[in-house]
């Protein structure tokens, strides 16, 4: 007897490359089920707030629960203190309410950006019962294992102390190459990221079969939020 | 024979004089008792009368007349004491009897609900129209005790059918300070009067955001007010989380209405209009601390409101046309009425909007910031300062019918 297995998995990656005045938050659109597509436009990504982006890779129904739910304490939150949320504020809130559901999980593998109280931009990486962390760039999702290492290799710094990988924006020395200070932002100017962002899902669609169709990337700076399509192999 | 005194064999002392007035006397000493027929002598021995006292003083009663005190009162007079407990020499009742009868005893007082001339009561004018049996000054002694008896308990009808608590209530929305509201097909305005409770303190908040679509004025008991903001708030929340859709604004007003008929709970002291855009349009509802609640076009609510309602009743049969920056500016007017005499500035007022604009996206609730208040006072200002030929919307001195249409 099969018993009733509340969830199921839709497949999906999502990925987020934060700057120093810039976050971009990326996740492809196809949904499937099994070996089946469901849908070749489902967006996984949902605005929390101006500066506040959230991306989940899992189950659809958990994910659209998840998005209200936070949606909801967001407005409580306004017409509390009179402000819209931080990410880190949102951050925060996200790990909680995973937390809550800890022995009914939500099946949401989530990635949070945005820009902080300050303007640089932050990313926040989740597993699915909130532990969470924040970090310069991160990927959730079905093709999470083939894009990590790459992102690695191109944006992490072996040790602080060393020289990173490419550094562009001179105004981040101070805090790039300071062995006291732990940076959580990458060195690419947003364009740099755009483009990073795009060859990463190009290779991940290659060999995941449940990455493909269209790229939604948005990108959030100073000036607001920008949206952006690509498409990806439809295979 | 009497109960207390034994019989003393004094025959037909009583002389047919009751005392306890207002009825005639009876039939002399030798005649027919009219209480006992003609079978007894007045005075003899069965005529339960007799008694040592003399039937003129206040202290008598006879035997029969403790044991049937109804039929006593209906026939004698309601007061009655009892008996004095010592003997009465002969002597002193024959004196006595030379004594003029005492007066009748005043009759029961039945204390009925005294109808006060409502003009000679201290607060005469100052308060709004109720009757003015139930509102009595402190101090007013036995006789507001009556009058208590059915407004101490929200659960308690009076006779007349009134809940005095919940009128209570809504007299304590005439103790804030003024709200107006108003609204276009479109766009609807809540506009607040500020009046700080002290020269040290700050303004209490009388405009609240409740969604995005929707937002209240409240008049009254500021706490009160924030308990339903709240409320009305989570309302909101709740529904477009279940059907994804804002809630519309008859239905936010129907589950204010709704919170008022709690029996258990003292009704909430604020008067709340509220404001908001669905898909039918802009609307204004005003909320009764009773749980009724009305649409308006126009209205005002709170002290010297009704200076702010006569000037909307002026005015309001043009509203739907109206564009939001007129709306605004007949708001900050309605204000100004109510402030009467003082000067209108940004400060002492608060004015929100929410509407659609005109391609079809929503103006969310906000408050309109204080320089853009400002400007627009400045601007009301100089078109009344224009030459009087020319008719201008800040005239309210003006109590003519042909008030000219708002040519801004």
């Amino acid at each position: 007897m099969a018993r009733f297995d509340p969830y199921e998995n839709n497949g999906g990656t999502c990925v987020a490359v934060a700057g120093a005045d810039y976050c971009v938050v990326a996740a492809d659109t196809r949904l499937s089920v099994g070996y089946s597509i469901l849908s070749r436009d489902h967006s996984k990504i949902a605005q929390l707030a101006d500066k506040c982006v959230l991306a989940s890779s899992g189950f659809q129904g958990d994910i659209k629960a998840l998005q209200k739910n936070l949606a909801a304490k967001e407005l409580i939150y306004e017409h509390n203190h009179n402000k819209k949320m931080s990410c880190p504020a949102m951050a925060q809130l996200l790990s909680n309410t995973l937390y809550y559901k800890r022995f009914f999980p939500y099946y949401a593998f989530n990635v949070l950006g945005g820009l902080d109280s300050e303007g640089k931009g932050c990313v926040f990486t989740y597993d699915a019962v909130g532990s969470y962390e924040r970090t310069g760039y991160s990927a959730q999702g079905t093709g999470s294992t083939l894009m990590m290492p790459v992102l690695d290799n191109q944006l992490k710094s072996p040790s602080p102390l060393l020289l990173p990988a490419r550094v562009s924006s001179s105004s981040l020395e101070f805090e790039l190459f300071n062995p006291l200070m732990v940076v959580f932002l990458t060195p690419l100017s947003e364009s740099e990221a755009v483009d990073l962002v795009k060859d990463v899902f190009a290779s991940a669609t290659e060999r995941d079969i449940y990455t493909g169709d269209r790229l939604e990337i948005v990108v959030i700076n100073s000036s607001g939020t920008q949206r952006e399509y690509i498409e990806l192999r439809k295979d | 024979m009497n109960v207390y005194l034994g019989d003393s064999g004094l025959a037909g002392d009583c002389g047919g004089r009751r005392e306890g007035g207002g009825r005639e006397g009876r039939k002399k000493q030798g005649g027919d008792c009219k209480l006992l027929g003609s079978q007894r002598m007045h005075g003899g021995p069965a005529c339960p009368s007799v008694s040592p006292s003399p039937p003129s003083s206040p202290l008598f009663l006879a035997k029969w007349q403790l044991r049937l005190p109804s039929l006593l009162r209906l026939h004698r007079g309601p007061h009655r004491t009892r008996p004095p407990f010592f003997p009465r020499s002969p002597i002193l009742e024959k004196k006595k009897k030379a004594t003029p009868p005492p007066p009748p005893p005043p009759p029961i007082k039945i204390v009925t609900r005294a109808r006060r001339d409502p003009q000679t009561l201290p607060h005469a004018g100052k308060v709004g129209t109720l009757e003015s049996t139930r509102r009595l000054k402190e101090g007013e002694g036995a006789s507001r005790m009556f009058r208590n008896q059915y407004d101490t308990d929200v659960t308690t009808w009076s006779p007349q059918g009134r809940l005095f608590q919940v009128e209570y209530a809504m007299e304590a929305v005439k103790q804030g300070s003024a709200c107006v509201g108003l609204r276009s097909s479109t766009h609807a305005v809540l506009a607040a009067a500020n009046k700080p409770a002290s020269e040290l303190s700050s303004y209490q908040r009388k405009v609240f955001r409740v969604a995005e679509h929707a937002g209240v004025a409240l008049a009254g008991l500021t706490a009160d007010g924030r308990v339903l903001s709240r409320f009305l708030r989570n309302e909101c929340i709740n529904h477009s989380f279940v059907y994804e859709a804002p809630l519309p604004i008859s239905r936010l007003a129907l589950r204010l209405a709704d919170k008022a008929q709690r029996s258990w709970k003292r009704p909430y002291g604020v008067g709340l209009l509220v404001a908001g855009l669905d898909e039918t349009g802009a609307h204004l509802y005003y909320n009764c601390p009773s749980g009724n609640y009305f649409e308006y076009q126009a209205f005002a609510i709170g002290s010297r409101s009704q200076a702010a309602k006569t000037f909307l009743e002026r005015r309001f049969e043009g509203y739907n046309d109206y564009t939001p920056e007129q709306l605004i500016k007949d708001a900050l007017s309605a204000i100004k009425e109510t402030l009467q005499g003082e000067k209108l500035t940004s400060a002492n007022c608060t004015v929100a909007i929410v509407g659609r604009k005109d391609d079809g996206t929503i103006e969310p609730f906000q408050m309109i910031d204080a320089t853009r208040i400002q400007e627009i006072i400045d601007s009301m200002e100089a078109a009344e300062e224009a030459p009087p030929a020319e008719p201008s919307s800040m005239q309210e001195e003006e109590r003519t019918s042909d008030a000219a249409p708002m040519d801004i």
